[in-house]
């Protein structure tokens, strides 16, 4: 017994649909109770007939960027407690901001984006972070460093958050270097845990340009 | 020091198209990691589905909100601890259900003119209305189907079958697609196969 080709039951469901009949030698296959051909069939209808009915509206474009942003704030404080659980939190000192220095090779503008050079210090490990802010958002391009001796200070884990519930998250790689981005860059933390410390770096918001 | 925030943008969009064509216990698995991305890939996969079981039961726009909101902080709350997340869709409508339910008690108890006959049905889960949810989730199982085709295929299922009143004639929609009249069956044949191969693969995943 030949089987009708799965292009040819579509033939059939779809001119079935139409109030017509498939083709006949189809028709006459599946006349003679072919059980498997009769569920492939009515699989193919399930799927025709799930496309010809669906006529269900988009929701506002409103309600679902309000079910978007619903994400961060639950997750963000799950993701806290989680990070770096048991460990003492240590704060990251400041030590230069390219904002109160006169060095212009840092503290640039570049289209719509400007740039910010922070660099930390926290009892033997240093943090090198590049912000480039564009809009709301940005990327963090850090390098994190281990001082004595010098050397990177790679498969760090870090956590980035921002004052609207964003997280970023990443670890360093092999030169200790990473990249985070947030869409909103108000009131960031880089929260760092590595070799059983957690240290916290608190991004203070660039001075306004004149 | 790693280069541009060009080079981040481009990773961003490009994991964008990683994660839509992820499972769902996939991106309930990064959700739980913490993934905003992938949370925001699940509300945009989910939200016709959602949205669609407080409209069928004539809910008005502000209690509808209500469900789709309400359905979507339960599940960013328990997306870290779902057992199954393979079966989200069914948790999903599931909740929705529930929510509709208790939106159309509350508009009863205001004395408003309600559907008697769905509130019973809906709230009994009665065989039409069983039915009725099962096809709302066929639906949005074929829709992630046809949105793992080819771009080619795409146009021609949306035109073919997701139409407003009649399908379009042969005539415009070759016109419409640039191809030539003849080549609409066969194509459409090609396409509905593969159609059926993303389906059944949707339906295994889940």
């Amino acid at each position: 017994m030949t089987h009708p080709t799965l292009e040819e039951l579509f033939e059939v469901c779809l001119a079935r649909h139409r109030g017509e009949k498939g083709s006949a030698s189809a028709e006459k296959h599946l006349s003679a109770s072919c059980s498997l051909c009769e569920g492939r069939l009515q699989e193919i209808d399930q799927i025709v007939h799930a496309m010809v009915t669906d006529r269900s509206p988009d929701p506002p474009a409103s309600w679902v960027e309000r079910a978007i942003a619903l994400f961060p704030k639950a997750s963000l404080a799950s993701r806290l407690a989680e990070f770096g659980r048991g460990l003492a939190e240590e704060a990251g000192r400041l030590v230069f901001s390219s904002w109160g220095s006169d060095l212009p090779a840092f503290a640039g503008s570049r289209g719509a984006s400007t740039l910010q050079r922070l660099r930390f210090e926290a009892g033997g490990l240093e943090l090198d972070l590049q912000i480039e802010h564009a809009g709301r958002g940005g990327s963090l391009l850090g390098q994190l460093l281990k001082l004595n001796p010098l050397a990177p200070c790679a498969g760090a884990r870090l956590l980035a958050t921002s004052a609207n519930s964003q997280i970023a998250e990443g670890v360093s790689d092999e030169l200790g270097e990473f990249q985070l981005f947030l869409s909103d860059l108000a009131d960031v933390r880089v929260r760092v845990s590595t070799e059983g410390r957690l240290v916290v770096f608190e991004i203070p918001a660039p001075a306004v340009e004149e | 020091m790693p280069n541009s925030l060009e080079a981040a943008r481009e990773r961003r969009v490009s994991q964008r198209k990683q994660y839509e064509s992820m499972g769902d216990a996939e991106l309930v698995s990064l959700c739980a990691q913490g993934g905003a991305l992938a949370w925001e890939v699940l509300v945009r996969r989910y939200r016709r589905l959602v949205y669609a079981v407080p409209h069928r039961a004539g809910l008005d726009a502000d209690r509808a909100e209500e469900v789709f909101h309400r359905t979507f902080s339960k599940l960013a709350l328990r997306v870290q601890s779902i057992r199954e997340p393979g079966r989200i869709q069914a948790w999903v409508v599931t909740t929705a259900r529930r929510l509709t339910i208790d939106a159309m008690r509350e508009r009863k108890n205001e004395g408003q003119n309600e559907s008697e006959e769905f509130l019973h049905n809906i709230a009994d889960g009665k065989p039409g209305v069983s039915d009725d949810l099962e096809l709302l989730q066929t639906q949005h199982l074929v829709r992630q189907a046809v949105l793992e085709l080819p771009a080619s295929c795409r146009r021609l299922i949306a035109k073919l079958f997701y139409y407003r009143d009649q399908p379009p004639p042969y005539e415009s929609l070759a016109e419409e697609l640039g191809i030539p009249i003849g080549s609409i069956g066969p194509t459409r044949s090609r396409c509905l196969k593969k159609l059926l191969a993303e389906y059944r693969k949707l339906e295994r995943e889940g």
